[in-house]
């Protein structure tokens, strides 16, 4: 049905050509799901996006044909093109957050499909929107018409903006990244419809995505793609079982294996299942640590304790509890994971712990330096006007007491700490890779001199391969300099292959587990 | 509910405010209102005696009470120049104004939100790159010169009207609004050139978001796009700046309507400052108060139908 052809493209930039897609072709038959897996940077999105015609203006076709049912995309015109849009294309984006008009009713976005490609009565419309939210399982429909995207969750949104899709059942969906933004339960609920929606209707799924994993339990065939060229293509189990290429066996290596297995063997769409047997693993191999753990460690220095902490959000006049009673330690060379769903609490215990929550009694004691913060972005968290350099001195200078060539040097030498050049002292974030600012990031939180980070999702913005090299830092400057992380993640693989134990925040109180 | 409350309530605090600093400010600046109305030939006794009968020479704060007193109870009290009561003199000529910053109101809004689109719509294209130039030009240029300009080419060149030849509305509403429109044009020009501006920018910047390419891949055409999702959302951070312009049009209409010869407000507040006529001040004063007041309650009212994600606070 889809046919990709040699389909070509390059991006002019200011005279230089920067190739983005090579060669690549690929077909997707009929009710089939096709998974496009590579590193950001690989083309997978590029291709996605013509297809759907949607690239940007500065990326040219140099050859190459797309055809969808026999037709060459690349032909049509414009107005053309706007007809397969939304009626025989559909297509969903990795951040349901903005992928939505903020000042636009839930209904009326999905109901602009129909407006476009079908001459339907108000009410025919209305309820063709209802069917479509029923599809993806929204509850409540009616009320949902007259919302706004704020007023819905992630997972909500996501499902919104796949309902958006499908109203005028396309015969194929491109879905790009669409899991990526959001946390394990949802994703295990947004790939089940997918799913479920490729069985109902036999509709074509074009999925990308970074996530081997996600890819695995969805799709039929894989393509891998590496700097914009078809690495191997093959079914599921053909390349992850018997992968032909270097490449491919790297990606599938920087899985974090641990679960992988557990996956593999669940192998089911039901999130609460996959949830609940990971949480069993771990629970079993708690017990079987304990005994290890108690022998081997004479009892390291507390950072962080944390005493009976009941924390509260006020809203208006009325304080709403978030946490009750919550108590435990934290140790210098110690990782710790904090998990739970979007809403269970994590951020208020990480404001209470950083001292910016006043609605909160109980006992936090610090016993050292003010903790330092990484964050999710590494794009948006670094100062764009300043130098490396700037970033890295500014904590000193906010101390005072450092001449200008003692903050110098102790700049550089943080650099060497995180083994980024020095000469990166020079240079703008810009001109950084995403991993490099992450590194930054870390080396700025140590140079107040620290022995503990609050990491909140710091490597969920990174590619797989950067991935496992930041978990190498992380714990080598653990085991190096008995820095203590709290690590707020949502995925659970990083979060097993790194941390030491897990503190879980549910139903107001915090659980510790493996150890 | 609440919220409506407080809102008058600030309302209050401020025009209060207004008027009393106007009413010192009176005071501190040379001049005197029974000198002004003697006439350089008035005696010293003569003036002292005016003053005792115009009850200036009573302290300040009992002057001020008492016109606040008589203002809550409809009262304005009278010019002093022309023995006249104030709700008469300005009453008639209120209409002028308001009408003025009507128009010039709407053509600034017009004018505004369809240049910027068309600038979107072609952005970095020969139109948007001429646009660029000929805002930059509107922008400095202020309305009284703009005025100055229209006069001698619409009015003794070419003709389309007679400078200073203004139709009262009581005669002939069509030939009224007619006279006002290149005097409003005049005030809204910079004004729409600067809203234009940012507009754009804020237009192009949201161009850039999700949101606008999910919209492309639902088969929405550019000008769809534009004006059904872009429109909404890039208008928001330029609403602030649209309420104050109300403020501006008539603090502008002061020296346009010397330039036509409109019998407006602002006229009337250039000649009662320079005669001392205080009644006559104070009442236009607080009339812009209250009308720059009334557009940002206007103004926070239309964010929140707006934009939903903003809070009743």
């Amino acid at each position: 049905m889809l046919d990709v052809e040699r389909l070509s493209i390059h991006f002019e930039d200011r005279g230089r050509r920067e190739e983005a897609v090579k060669n690549v072709s690929f077909q997707l038959a009929d009710g089939k799901i096709l998974g496009i897996v590579g590193e950001s940077g690989s083309g997978k999105t590029m291709t996605a996006l013509t297809i759907a015609g949607l690239k940007k203006q500065r990326a040219v076709i140099d050859g190459g044909s797309v055809c969808l049912d026999g037709v060459d995309l690349l032909t049509l015109d414009d107005a053309q093109m706007r007809s397969v849009q939304g009626a025989r294309i559909g297509m969903i984006f990795q951040e349901p957050m903005s992928a939505l008009n903020p000042t636009m009713k839930i209904g009326k976005q999905l109901e602009e499909v129909l407006v476009l490609h079908a001459k339907l009565s108000k009410e025919e419309r209305r309820n063709k929107v209802f069917a479509a939210m029923e599809d993806v399982e929204l509850e409540n429909p009616r009320e949902l018409y007259e919302k706004y995207p704020h007023e819905l969750s992630g997972g909500m949104r996501q499902r919104a903006m796949l309902a958006a899709a499908i109203v005028c059942r396309p015969k194929l969906l491109i879905a790009d990244e669409p899991t990526t933004a959001l946390d394990v339960q949802t994703q295990d609920g947004i790939l089940g419809l997918l799913k479920k929606l490729n069985q109902k209707y036999g509709m074509s799924i074009l999925f990308i995505s970074h996530n081997l994993r996600v890819v695995e339990k969805l799709c039929g065939r894989v393509l891998v793609m590496k700097s914009g060229e078809v690495v191997e293509e093959g079914s599921v189990e053909a390349i992850f079982g018997n992968p032909q290429t270097e490449y491919t066996r790297e990606l599938i290596a920087a899985i974090p294996d641990a679960c992988g297995k557990n996956w593999k063997d669940g192998a089911t769409v039901e999130q609460d299942e996959a949830v609940a047997e990971e949480i069993a693993v771990w629970q079993g191999e708690a017990v079987a640590d304990e005994n290890a753990m108690e022998k081997d460690v004479l009892e390291p220095k507390k950072v962080l304790e944390v005493c009976h902490l009941n924390a509260y959000y006020r809203e208006g006049r009325v304080r709403r509890q978030i946490l009750q009673d919550v108590s435990f330690t934290l140790h210098e060379g110690e990782i710790v994971g904090l998990v739970g769903g979007s809403g269970s609490g994590k951020t208020t215990l990480c404001k209470c712990v950083l001292g910016l929550l006043k609605e909160y009694d109980g006992v936090v004691i610090h016993h050292t330096k003010r903790p330092q913060m990484v964050f999710q972005d590494p794009y948006g968290s670094l100062n764009p006007r300043k130098t490396i350099g700037w970033i890295l001195e500014e904590p000193l200078k906010v101390q005072g007491g450092f001449s200008k060539e003692e903050r110098r040097r102790k700049a550089e030498e943080m650099l060497e700490r995180v083994h980024l050049p020095k000469e990166f002292y020079k240079r703008y974030p810009k001109e950084l890779s995403g991993g490099q600012r992450q590194r930054v990031s870390i080396a700025t939180a140590l140079m107040t001199g620290t022995k503990f980070i609050l990491a909140d999702e710091p490597l969920s913005a990174l590619d797989v391969t950067v991935q496992a090299q930041m978990i190498e830092l992380l714990k080598e400057l653990q085991e190096k300099e008995k820095i203590c992380y709290l690590f707020v993640s949502h995925d659970l693989d990083v979060v097993h292959l790194l941390c030491d134990r897990v503190l879980k925040v549910e139903g107001k109180t915090v659980t510790s587990m493996y150890g | 509910m609440k919220y409506v409350i407080k809102k008058i309530l600030g309302l209050i605090i401020t025009l209060l405010i207004v008027s009393m600093l106007t009413f010192f400010a009176f005071e501190l600046i040379p001049g005197d209102p029974a000198r002004s109305i003697l006439g350089t030939d008035g005696t010293l006794e003569q003036v002292q005696a005016l003053r005792e009968e115009m009850g200036l020479n009573r302290p300040l704060p009992q002057r001020y009470g008492e016109w606040v007193f008589n203002f809550l109870h409809g009262d304005m009290g009278n010019s002093y120049y022309y023995q006249k009561s104030v709700q008469d003199l300005i009453g008639d000529r209120i209409p002028i104004t308001v009408a003025m910053t009507i128009l010039s109101f709407s053509m600034i809004l017009v004018l505004s939100v369809a240049v910027s689109i068309f600038s979107v719509r072609y952005a970095n294209r020969l139109f948007d790159r001429i646009f660029l130039i000929v805002d930059q030009i509107m922008m400095s240029v202020p309305p009284f010169f703009i005025g100055i300009i229209f006069t001698a080419v619409f009015g003794l060149t070419l003709h389309w009207f007679t400078p200073g030849g203004y139709v009262s509305y009581e005669k002939d509403v069509g030939g009224f609004i007619g006279y006002l429109i290149l005097p409003s044009l005049a005030i809204a020009l910079p004004r729409a050139a600067m809203a234009a501006k940012l507009l754009r920018s804020s237009l192009l910047d949201e161009m850039q978001k999700d949101y606008v390419r999910t919209a492309y891949s639902r088969g929405n055409g550019p000008w769809r796009v534009l004006l059904h999702h872009v429109l909404k959302n890039g208008i928001l951070p330029v609403i602030t700046f649209l309420g104050m312009t109300a403020a501006d049009i008539i603090a502008n209409s002061i020296v346009v309507e010397q330039v036509f010869g409109i019998p407006g407000v602002g006229r009337m507040l250039i000649s009662s400052i320079s005669k001392r006529d205080y009644p006559v001040v104070e009442a236009i004063i607080v009339l812009i108060a209250v009308v720059t007041l009334v557009m940002n309650i206007l103004v926070d009212a239309l964010y929140k139908k707006l934009d939903k994600r903003i809070e009743v606070i």
